[in-house]
């Protein structure tokens, strides 16, 4: 893949490191390695392109490594769980809850119902006891959630949810044990467990986002115990807008214009109730005459008529004709949640345990006033509370101040709208109405108060979720139907035993950082929180124009695909309260008494909610927010208030005092992890490289990672450090397969095999070539010249010793012939020859006797001589070779050297063409003003094709060639004799130009011997710088030349004779 | 300083040169070098000397030198080609400096050209082809080319066959076209490589006779400058 710079910009080819334009690094390829097979992938990769094996780890088994190192947040909201990605909280959760490990409980196998006495009342009331499990067909339990068939088909099988008696005391932990004794000490009047809507449980998994899908089974199984702390509206803010239902679209803007404050959650259903009737599925418009009929259960139990938000014209006219009811003082009807029991469920509807929780908040007004969790001194001490809980506390103080004053009695711990506070035309229409027949017809039950009279418009179950969220956004906390089904109606009040029993067991340690994420979400700012509320009251902008597409979904087929338990309720109409045919109290799953109980630390009131700490963060679901994303990323946003806030809720649950660390300087972040056991590596790297700058430059949290990881310097993860594991290409050791195959030949394997027989063989001994050749060069560079030095002196000293081996005249026939030619060419009168001395002073020992022996011969018979050369030095080697020679003669008339001839072969040339165009000076000697004018030179004319003679007398062969070529080939020359005196190293180039353009060649001493002894032999054998004195010399020199040379070969042979054989063997 | 002891001088530091020469033997030495610069120092300093006193002077100074001064330039000599011959050598003198080295080119162009144009027709009309009709003439038993005193015709013609053969089989010695055979191999023809066997031999023979020659050569010189020395030396001793 081609990198670009960034730089520049310029794309440069792969595995370039620098940009070709401007140098700049490229940084380091990123790449992921198979952990299989170490293929490098693309960072996009999620699976390796070679081997298929998964590059990171998948979030089961990111969730088993929670085991060792509990991962909070893994995983982006992107898949949907499936059973196997089931965390093992989940898995111990459900398991807790009667639910096989592993596995919900399916609607094939009829698990164990809750037998009449243990189900709620509303359950029963729906038909899902006794024998009305009967009645379900078996497609609607194909449209049952997991958690329902088992109680539409089987209603008197036993409950799935264990009894509290089944948990040991030992297994509880210490919060709840502390708890425990207070909630049996608060035995009446504790709010029931809000139940569940059963909401989105219907909706077409392919029209919810993928939250909503990962959380539908949840939705399915959740009880109602966790909503509280739930805000979905921030998982909305996490998904992609595209992704989202536009009725959550338009809370998102909403949600971001909050600013401070805890978060408030919305539930999806209370914003679904806002929706426009023909919106709504069938399904839930056929339940709008139950809803009508001011049946609360029913409406509680579908989250579709929950929406009571929207316009008049928007909503369906059961929702409308709540408007009334809620006038009609039923206060049954307008408040079926259990928080606020204020005559939400009648006492029978509650299970015991529940009234006597409820019993208590109401009595009193200042215990009910009391929404601080706080548990009453026994479990905490007002001096162990954090900060933000006693905060929550002097609020919820003033609330009941407050409520004191208006109507006595109000529970404190209802949701509390801040519709009131709205001015009339931020209010609907429809809900300006309610909010007037609220004020004017308060309940008699409830408190006059407007806002409870406000509460009392909403079902129970909405103002449950006015308050808290759902239960489904809830990853930590995802338990099965058994906590719903384990909601134990009147007719089976849990002892104050059972009660923590029933409530989900204290979370594994992943299951408490779950539960501390999402219940961090729950610091949202107070502008956050405000919302919902307002959606709760009808006056703020909170009306979702349309039902999601899930939504729709399902209410085209809800008639065909309600669940049995709903499709009997319409036939049974047993959701309606026989006696004033209104619906009855939601189904009251209990909520854990740690979240139920005020005393506990569980927000409950809004002034509550909106004093928890902040929430900087809306981003990701829970439990896939890393603790980064849930720290405060801006600024502004005091992040230590949040860390308080849950520092000290989990301080809470775990009997920790880590109330007075915020203010103590404690880090409370480290706190926290040290007590969960987290390590910092449970993030993984690349999703620590996900976060955002400025909370990477925090130190704690990331300084270990940057330790660890290098900054990426280029592509797109630029500046992002660790994004993933990361490495130089340069340290990759190729694989086998990325090697080329080689098949070596036979002949390559034989040259392999030599090779390293060498290279094992190691060095051989070599003889000291310098010893044994010295006393060759002492025989070569002494004794050979002694040698020679001694054949040459030899006939000075003894004479020829050679004479008696050679006769008189040694030499050729051709030396003889040139003689004779001479001799001939000589004989006639006036006879011009031209020599030419083109020989160097080096060479004249050898050519100065042949020279020697012609000029004799010649000015013997009269001839005129002119010397040229065409070598610098050839006139003066010619000037003393002719006066040697000349004996009587007289320079100048017989004899005259004209000189140099320059420009080699031109010069010839134009020396053969017009020689006095050569020499208009004057001779060598500069004895004549022009060379022409001297006597000997009368002879030659404008062309040298004048002369009879032309010697050559050279030791070079291109001199030679040059005479023959330039002046030789004239056809004019063809009359005059050439005669070549060469010396004898030169006499095998002269032979092919004899008899061609050479008529004679006289070479060497032995040649001018030759001659010389044809010229005068008395003569020059009595001379002893003759021709003939120096070819004995030479002869004895050569003949010990020849026998060195002998000896030397023979010697030579000899030696590799022996050398071989000792060689071989 | 009469004649006597100026040839004594001569002789005695001809002697010192020749000894500085021949100690080469016993390796390179500083007597050598000496020897050998003086020698090639004194032959380019004696070639500058006559080229200027038999060129310079009487080719281009004493033509220019006789028409400055209003005479006659010589014999055959116009002064237009005094005139070229003056620039040419102008120009030919700007080599010694780098800056105007180029312009001193049109001379060596004028003399490389002049010089090939006349070497390549020498060659061809005084070696090509004369060596050839003198090969093919020797196989004419009335050929007068390789006649020799006391040789009969046959023996000519035995010498003309031969001087054919090695001529032939030498040149064909250095033809290295080869084709490639079935085992892949590559090598010349059969014929080609027989006849080639035989020119090396004659090529041996050649390079023998060379190396004999040069062999002859060096010891004349040698000869030479001994029995130079011996005779210098019998006359200085025994008058």
């Amino acid at each position: 893949m081609a990198a670009r710079c960034p730089n520049c910009g310029n794309l440069n080819s792969e595995g370039s490191k620098f940009c070709s334009s401007c140098g700049h690094g490229l940084g380091l390829p990123t790449k992921g390695q198979c952990p299989e097979c170490g293929t490098l992938n693309s960072p996009s990769n999620i699976f390796c392109d070679k081997c298929g094996a998964r590059l990171f780890p998948a979030r089961s088994e990111m969730d088993a490594k929670g085991d060792e190192s509990p991962v909070r947040g893994l995983s982006l909201p992107s898949k949907e769980p499936s059973e196997d990605d089931v965390p093992d909280w989940l898995d111990q959760l459900r398991s807790s809850f009667g639910e096989p490990e592993g596995e919900g409980v399916s609607p094939d196998e009829p698990g164990p119902a809750p037998s009449g006495d243990e189900m709620p009342d509303w359950l029963r009331a729906a038909g899902l006891s006794g024998g009305s499990g009967a009645a379900s067909s078996g497609s609607d339990l194909d449209d049952l959630p997991d958690w329902l068939p088992d109680e539409a088909t089987d209603a008197d099988a036993p409950t799935l949810v264990p009894s509290g008696d089944d948990i040991e005391p030992g297994e509880l932990p210490d919060w709840l044990q502390q708890l425990r004794p207070r909630e049996a000490a608060r035995d009446e009047g504790a709010p029931g467990p809000t139940p569940s809507p059963v909401s989105s449980d219907e909706a077409e998994p392919a029209d919810l986002p993928d939250w909503l899908q990962r959380m539908r089974p949840q939705d399915e199984s959740v009880p109602e115990e966790v909503e509280p702390v739930v805000s979905p509206p921030r998982e909305v803010d996490a998904l992609d807008s595209t992704d989202l239902p536009d009725w959550l679209r338009s809370i998102q803007p909403e949600e971001e214009a909050r600013v401070e404050g805890p978060p408030v959650p919305v539930p999806p259903p209370r914003e679904v109730g806002a929706l426009d009737s023909a919106d709504l599925p069938a399904w839930l418009r056929s339940i709008e005459p139950e809803e009508e009929a001011p049946d609360q259960e029913a409406a509680e139990l579908t989250p579709a008529p929950a929406g009571e938000a929207a316009g008049p014209s928007d909503l369906p006219d059961w929702l409308r004709n709540m408007g009334p009811e809620e006038e009609a003082p039923d206060q049954e009807a307008a408040e079926p949640t259990p928080v606020p029991a204020g005559g939400a469920a009648g006492p029978s509807d509650l299970p015991d345990w529940l009234r006597e929780i409820q019993a208590p908040e109401e009595a009193p007004d200042e215990e009910a006033a009391e929404p601080t969790p706080v548990p009453a001194g026994e479990a905490a001490g007002p001096s162990d509370l954090p900060d933000w809980l006693r905060a929550i506390q002097s609020k919820e103080e003033a609330l009941e101040a407050e409520l004191a004053e208006g109507a006595p009695g109000v529970l404190p711990k209802e949701p509390e709208p801040s519709v009131p506070t709205l001015a009339s035309d931020e209010l609907e229409d429809w809900l300006e109405g309610m909010q007037d027949q609220e004020r004017a017809a308060p309940d008699l039950e409830a408190p006059a108060d407007e806002e409870m009279a406000e509460m009392g418009e909403l079902p129970a179950w909405l103002q449950e979720f006015a308050l808290v969220g759902d239960e489904s956004d809830m990853p930590g906390l995802a338990p099965a139907a058994p906590l719903i089904l384990d909601g134990e109606g009147p007719e089976a009040e849990p002892t104050p035993e059972q009660r923590p029993a029933k409530a989900p067991r204290l979370p594994s340690p992943a299951e408490v950082s779950a539960l501390e994420d999402w219940l961090g979400e729950t610091a949202q700012p107070v502008e956050e929180k405000a919302a919902p509320t307002k959606a709760l009251g009808g006056t703020g902008p909170l009306v979702p124009p349309e039902l999601p597409e899930w939504l729709a979904a399902v209410s085209e087929s809800a008639e065909d695909e309600l669940p049995g338990w709903l499709a009997q309720e319409e036939e049974t109409d047993t959701l309606l309260k026989p006696d004033t045919g209104e619906l009855k109290p939601p189904p009251v799953a209990p909520l854990p008494s740690w979240l139920t109980d005020e005393d506990a630390g569980v927000p409950v009131t809004r002034e509550e909610i909106a004093e928890l700490p902040t929430q900087p963060e809306a981003g990701l679901a829970p439990a896939e927010l890393p603790d980064w994303l849930r720290m405060p990323p801006a600024a502004g946003r005091p992040g230590t208030g949040e860390l308080a806030g849950r520092a000290a809720f989990l301080a809470d649950l775990d009997a920790i005092d880590m109330a007075a660390a915020p203010a103590a300087g404690v880090d409370i972040e480290a706190a926290e992890i040290e007590r969960l056991g987290l390590v910092q590596a449970e993030i993984p790297d690349w999703l620590q490289a996900l976060r955002p700058q400025e909370v990477r430059e925090r130190p704690p949290p990331v300084e270990e990672v940057e330790e660890l990881e290098p900054v990426e310097m280029g592509g797109f993860l630029d500046g992002v450090r660790g994004a993933l594991k990361a490495r130089s290409e340069v340290s990759i050791i190729p694989t086998r397969q990325v090697l080329l195959k080689f098949a070596p030949t036979e002949q390559q394997r034989a040259h392999a095999q030599v090779l390293e027989q060498i290279v094992h063989a190691g060095p051989s001994p070599v003889p000291d070539v310098a010893q044994i050749r010295r006393p060759k060069a002492w025989l070569e560079r002494l004794v050979i010249p002694i040698l020679l030095l001694a054949a040459i002196l030899l006939p000075a000293w003894m004479g020829n010793p050679l004479q008696g081996f050679v006769g008189e005249e040694v030499g050729s026939q051709q030396v003889i012939d040139t003689y004779n030619l001479l001799e001939l060419e000589l004989s006639s009168d006036s006879v011009v020859a031209v020599v030419a001395f083109d020989y160097t002073p080096a060479e004249a020992a050898e050519l100065n006797p042949v020279s020697a022996v012609f000029m004799r011969h010649m000015m013997d018979r009269g001839a005129k001589i002119l010397a040229v050369s065409t070598a610098p030095t050839g006139p003066e080697l010619a000037q003393g070779v002719l006066e040697e020679s000349a004996g009587d003669r007289v320079y100048g008339d017989d004899y005259l050297n004209l000189g140099y001839i320059p420009g080699g072969a031109a010069g010839l040339q134009a020396f053969a063409n017009n020689p006095w165009s050569l020499f208009s000076g004057t001779d060598y000697p500069g004895r004549f003003e022009t060379g022409r004018t001297a006597p000997a030179a009368a002879g030659l004319g404008d062309s040298l094709a004048d002369v009879d003679i032309l010697l050559i007398l050279t030791a070079d062969r291109d001199d030679l060639i040059g005479w023959v070529e330039q002046v030789g080939r004239l056809e004019e020359m063809q009359k005059v004799e050439i005669v070549a005196g060469t010396s004898a190293s030169l006499e095998p180039w002269a032979q092919p130009y004899f008899l061609s353009r050479i008529d004679g060649v006289v070479s060497g001493i032995p040649g001018a011997a030759q001659y010389e002894q044809r010229l005068d032999p008395h003569e020059s054998a009595q001379l002893t710088d003759s021709a003939l004195y120096l070819r004995d010399s030479q002869l004895l020199g050569l003949g010990v030349s020849v026998i060195l040379i002998t000896v030397g070969l023979l010697w030579g042979i000899g030696y590799g004779l022996v050398s071989r054989r000792r060689r071989d063997g | 300083m009469d004649e006597t002891m100026i040839q004594a001088l001569d002789v005695a530091l001809g002697l010192a040169l020749s000894l500085m020469v021949y100690s080469y033997l016993l390796g390179d030495n500083p007597l050598y070098r000496i020897a050998v610069h003086v020698l090639v120092g004194v032959g380019m300093g004696y070639a500058s000397v006559v080229v200027i006193y038999t060129v310079l002077i009487p080719q281009v100074i004493t033509p220019v030198e006789q028409l400055l001064l209003g005479g006659t330039v010589g014999i055959g000599q116009p002064v237009l080609l005094i005139a070229m011959v003056l620039v040419l050598t102008i120009l030919l003198l700007l080599k010694l400096s780098p800056h105007t080295a180029p312009w001193g080119n049109l001379t060596m162009g004028f003399v490389m050209g002049v010089g090939a144009a006349v070497a390549v027709s020498g060659a061809v009309l005084g070696t090509l082809l004369p060596q050839v009709s003198a090969t093919a003439l020797s196989l004419r038993p009335d050929s007068q080319v390789l006649v020799s005193p006391g040789q009969d015709g046959v023996t000519n013609l035995l010498a003309g066959v031969v001087l054919v053969a090695g001529t032939i089989t030498s040149l064909l010695y250095f033809h290295f076209s080869a084709q490639r055979m079935q085992d892949e191999t590559t090598q010349r023809p059969s014929w080609i490589r027989l006849s080639a066997q035989v020119g090396q031999v004659f090529l041996m023979i050649t390079f023998g006779s060379l190396f004999a020659g040069a062999l002859i050569a060096s010891l004349s010189v040698l000869t030479a400058r001994v029995q130079f020395y011996l005779d210098w030396l019998s006359q200085w001793f025994v008058g």
